[in-house]
């Protein structure tokens, strides 16, 4: 199975259960987590169904390509699907399936793992899953986000799809994984990760970074009092962004890290509260919908 | 006729292991309370956990509440009746709101007074009918360390809630939690099992789950574990051993509905790693076994045990994919080992200045740097001068493997690292050990240093944390104590006495404090922390109360001359004669409490009897040894002396009456007994031991 495969794969299975199929965000994010179609639709009482690949930059996690396991670029699978159903676990399973796993094969696990995301004032509860020892996919009931309490639950689902590929092939290091018949993941990556961990650990210019992430704050705030949540949310991530990169550069210290992080907090939390209120105001438009190909709960034991 | 069982299941989606061995107790005592509050009796109770259920078994359960009469106080007799005998509205209202009639009211005495009281019978329900909101109580009242809600935010639990069995023997106990209403349908192994079962009767509950590949008893689960590995060993003719590390196994425990324990191995060349590591690495990422060559006690094989929840057709896909992944994860820690040398730990220090100890005491840098101060001058303070070098060197590098990769990763590595790089850099062997042992003991149970340089160092560290945090305003209160600062006073006792080291505590406080500009008031109060931490501590060693108090009399602040003291008190404290001291003390100090202020100069040719002229010569021949042995410590010396002076109170008391009418006489007995006293206090306060009951000092 090609690197590919996995998420065209994916693709068609979360389709099939109803998600809109969206595509990755066009600004650089540190997770799928991030791209608005997860962190702003999760909030508020409107259903939603979502899958797509986000490519996620982690700048502080390069090793010049020498590590066969680390990258500070690479994919995400990112399932949202709002309410989680009962039988979502079993949704899960299957789209391993989907995948050629077998479960009565392997050792598939849910293992202790809450997640959160100070930058953006999320967490939740979840597990890391393991299939025979290794982690492929993070899933997390959100609680809060934003500083906002989910006010309905959803599940998120998150595929290490490189780590799915490993697997599958068999192959101890990401740059061997056969994207096609006879294009590896380093025949597209390698050179890349070479010059930006280059970039994000030597070469960043902090000065132009810092003054950045301050016009990029700046510019946040001042949409938000505008009123407008979608540009200011972009301003967000792009602050964020900037801090990724000051912070792998060292070029800030752990006292300040903390005050980072704290600002851009602050306006993550805003949007997320302008967004519950511009969503209120247009009359939760996504109402009712997801319901033709939303699966039927039926939770174990309930069927009775 | 009694209901055989009472089965309760919360099935869920998989709850993290360690919430579960404490939710088990808890939801037994949750359960006999509310048994015994409804009043059913029953036979046993038995609670049962897996990642995806919590099980409530109750075994031979009354089929109704017993029957509970009641006999309700109301108003005085003589308010609930008027003369002619007519109930009062008192009397009226009483009973109306006790629902009886007026007529039923009964009478009772408590004490003197007679009142009417009203006679209430609950009434007595059948089981089946209390159970629904019985259970659904139980399941109420359970509370994670983490909680959520999934649908109504109202509803709260480790992971959501997917299905609830209630069945009294083959009755469903019908009752509705948050979206789930209870029935009689179960769920199997999530890929051994069937998905729905349904279970006719509660007393084959435990048999379905089990063909359905769950075994529900978490001691079986331990059994088939330990089994598992036994067969697994044997395949190795003995070759191996493995270390059944209790944390690992109970974890294991509950992350499986059915352990099958499987080996796999990894590249030799890992075994160059320090040992720790690999196990750490094994454990915590993977909750594998470490194998240990039988042969070479401490030496790792490279091998590990991991346990499945799934048997599959063929093991080895399932071991392979471990094996890979432990490979990864090896190399991970191979190289942050290969890193972290490349940079000598004495390079790191520096940087230290970038870590905050804490946000109103700066860097670790300047803690590393009072710490240091504080160490060197321990040592010349416990006559350990030749240590200096080696403690001040200790102390410099004792926090550099903070910066390190490897404990970066693995947090619980701290000291293990520093240890291991000082010795790769060349530092001295006995400075490497120490930055492993100044973290020593770790737990009540784990052994002291056993080197002085570890000892010292640890000594400073832990006096200078607990200076810094009182005056940081981050001293325990109450059960909270986010700094663990007890178990820093604990272990500066637990190293003093495993290293014989003689530390004034208070000496050690002001020190600190001065370095610090720690004020006096609060000097004071961080003195009398660790003086309670040490009677505390004491106490604990099973010595008494009074004792104690006595001891910490005459050897506080020396935590070591203390604990010397207290044993030597200890071994004599059923001798008549100490018993006797403390009476006499105790007289001494009454008589001169209502005495009026005398001298002290006892005039031997005022003396009428031979008892006065005895206890003054036998205090002037002790106390020059007493003097001796409380200065030299020598506590048994002491005892000795005490127990030769004992007597001599003792007949002097027989024999004499201090209160003489002829003042003279008196004065100077009176004189005799301040002398008397004054050598008392100097071996503490032994009316403490005739003071049972007040335990003001805790």
């Amino acid at each position: 199975m090609n690197f590919q495969d996995i998420y065209l794969k994916l693709e068609r299975f979360w389709a099939g259960q109803g998600c809109v199929v969206q595509q990755p965000y066009d600004l650089e994010v540190g997770a799928g987590t991030m791209n608005p179609a997860t962190a702003l639709r999760v909030l508020g009482p409107e259903p939603w169904r979502v899958a797509y690949v986000e490519p996620s930059r982690r700048p502080a996690d390069g090793r010049y390509g020498q590590n066969p396991n680390r990258l500070q670029h690479y994919y995400q699978y990112q399932v949202v699907i709002k309410p989680a159903p009962a039988d979502i676990l079993d949704l899960y399973i299957q789209s391993l399936i989907s995948l050629g796993i077998e479960p009565a094969e392997h050792d598939i696990r849910f293992v202790e793992d809450d997640w959160e995301n100070p930058s953006i004032g999320a967490w939740g509860l979840g597990w890391e899953v393991w299939l025979d020892g290794m982690e492929i996919t993070q899933f997390t009931y959100f609680q809060q986000l934003g500083g906002v309490d989910m006010e309905v639950v959803p599940a998120e689902l998150t595929y290490g799809i490189e780590r799915i590929a490993m697997f599958a092939q068999k192959v101890d290091s990401i740059y061997d994984l056969k994207w096609t018949n006879d294009v590896t993941y380093g025949d597209i990556h390698l050179k890349g990760e070479i010059e930006h961990s280059h970039y994000n650990f030597e070469l960043a210019d902090t000065d132009m970074l810092f003054q950045l992430f301050s016009m990029y704050e700046a510019e946040a705030g001042r949409i938000l009092d505008k009123g407008f949540v979608l540009p200011a949310y972009d301003y967000v991530l792009k602050s964020s962004h900037a801090f990724n990169l000051l912070d792998s550069r060292g070029a800030i210290s752990v006292t300040e890290r903390t005050g980072y992080i704290g600002r851009v907090r602050a306006l993550a939390c805003r949007c997320a509260e302008a967004y519950v209120k511009q969503r209120a105001e247009m009359g939760h438009p996504l109402k009712g919908k997801f319901e033709d190909g939303a699966v039927q709960e039926a939770g174990v034991g309930r069927g009775t | 006729m009694k209901l055989k069982n009472v089965v309760l299941e919360i099935g869920t989606e998989e709850i993290p292991s360690r919430f579960l061995p404490p939710m088990i107790e808890e939801l037994r005592g949750f359960a006999e309370e509310a048994l015994e509050s409804a009043r059913l009796g029953f036979k046993d109770i038995q609670v049962y956990a897996t990642p995806r259920r919590l099980v409530l078994m109750i075994g031979t359960l009354d089929e109704c509440q017993k029957e509970c009469v009641e006999l309700l106080k109301g108003p005085p007799m003589s308010n609930a009746y008027d003369s002619a005998g007519n109930p009062t509205r008192a009397a009226l209202g009483f009973a109306k709101s006790k629902n009886v009639s007026v007529d039923a009211l009964k009478t009772m005495e408590v004490g003197e007074v007679c009142y009417v009281a009203a006679e209430v019978r609950e009434e007595s329900k059948a089981t089946l009918e209390v159970l629904p909101g019985l259970l659904r109580g139980l399941i109420s009242r359970l509370i994670f360390p983490k909680n959520m809600y999934w649908k109504d935010p109202r509803i709260r639990f480790a992971r959501p809630i997917r299905w609830i069995l209630a069945l009294a023997d083959e009755h469903v106990i019908p009752f509705r939690y948050g979206d789930v209403e209870s029935g009689r349908m179960t769920s199997g192994h999530r890929f051994m099992g069937q998905k729905s079962i349904e279970i006719k009767s509660a007393g084959e509950f435990m048999e379905r789950l089990y063909d359905n590949n769950v075994i529900l008893d978490q001691e079986k689960r331990r059994q088939k574990l330990e089994a598992g590995i036994s067969m697994l060993k044997q395949n190795f003719e003995g070759a191996l051993k493995v270390e059944l590390d209790p944390e690992l196994v109970e974890e294991n425990l509950y992350l499986v509905e059915f352990p099958i324990p499987f080996i796999g191995s990894f590249d030799e060349r890992f075994l160059e790693i320090p040992r720790e590591v690999l196990v750490t690495s094994m454990k915590k990422n993977q909750k594998y076994f470490a194998v240990y060559d039988k042969d070479r006690e401490s030496r790792l094989a490279n091998y590990f045990i991991g346990v499945s929840n799934n048997r599959p057709s063929n093991i080895n896909t399932i071991r392979e994919g471990n094996e890979r992944v432990l490979q990864a994860r090896l190399e991970d820690a191979a190289f942050f080992w290969d890193e972290d040398r490349k940079r000598p730990l004495a390079s790191r220090v520096e940087h230290l200045k970038n870590v905050i100890y804490q946000e109103s005491l700066g860097s670790v840098y300047d803690k590393v740097l009072q710490t240091q101060r504080l160490a060197g001058w321990l040592c010349s303070e416990l006559g350990r001068e030749n240590l200096v070098e080696l403690v001040e060197r200790a102390a410099l590098l004792s926090k550099a493997d903070l910066l390190t990769s490897m404990v970066f990763e693995f947090p619980e590595l701290q000291g293990v690292m520093g240890r291991e790089y000082a010795l790769h850099d060349g530092e001295d062997p006995r400075v490497a050990l120490a930055l492993y042992e100044q973290y020593l003991p770790r737990s009540a149970a784990d052994t002291p240093p056993t080197d002085d340089v570890g000892a010292l160092l640890g000594l400073a560290e832990r006096v200078h944390v607990i200076v810094s945090c009182h005056k940081a305003g981050l001293e325990p209160t109450g059960s909270q104590d986010p700094y663990a600062l007890r178990r820093a006073a604990r272990c500066i006792n637990e190293i003093v006495w495993a290293r014989n080291l003689d530390l004034d505590l208070l000496k050690v406080v002001e020190t600190s404090a001065l370095a610090n500009l720690v004020e006096q008031e609060l000097t004071e109060k961080i003195i009398f922390f660790l003086r309670q931490r040490l009677l505390i501590q004491l106490k604990e060693k099973g010595f008494e109360h009074e004792l104690t108090l006595l001891a910490l009399s005459v050897a506080w602040p020396r935590p070591l001359q203390t604990l010397r003291l207290l044993e030597a008190l200890d071994a004599v404290k059923d001798e008549p004669w100490l018993q006797d001291l403390a009476t006499s003390a105790v007289r001494v100090k009454n008589i001169l409490q209502k005495a009026e202020e005398t001298s002290d100069v006892f005039n031997p040719a005022l003396a009428v009897l031979e008892a006065e002229n005895a206890l003054n010569g036998e205090m002037e021949r002790l106390k020059p040894s007493v003097s001796d042995a409380l200065e030299a410590g020598k506590w048994q010396e002491l005892m000795v002396l005490l127990a030769e002076l004992s007597p001599i109170v003792t007949d002097f008391f027989d024999n004499v009456m201090v209160m003489d009418p002829d003042e003279r006489v008196r004065n100077n007995r009176l004189a005799l007994l301040k002398r008397c006293n004054a050598l008392f206090e100097r071996v503490g306060d032994m009316t403490v031991l005739k003071s049972q009951g007040k335990r003001g000092d805790e």
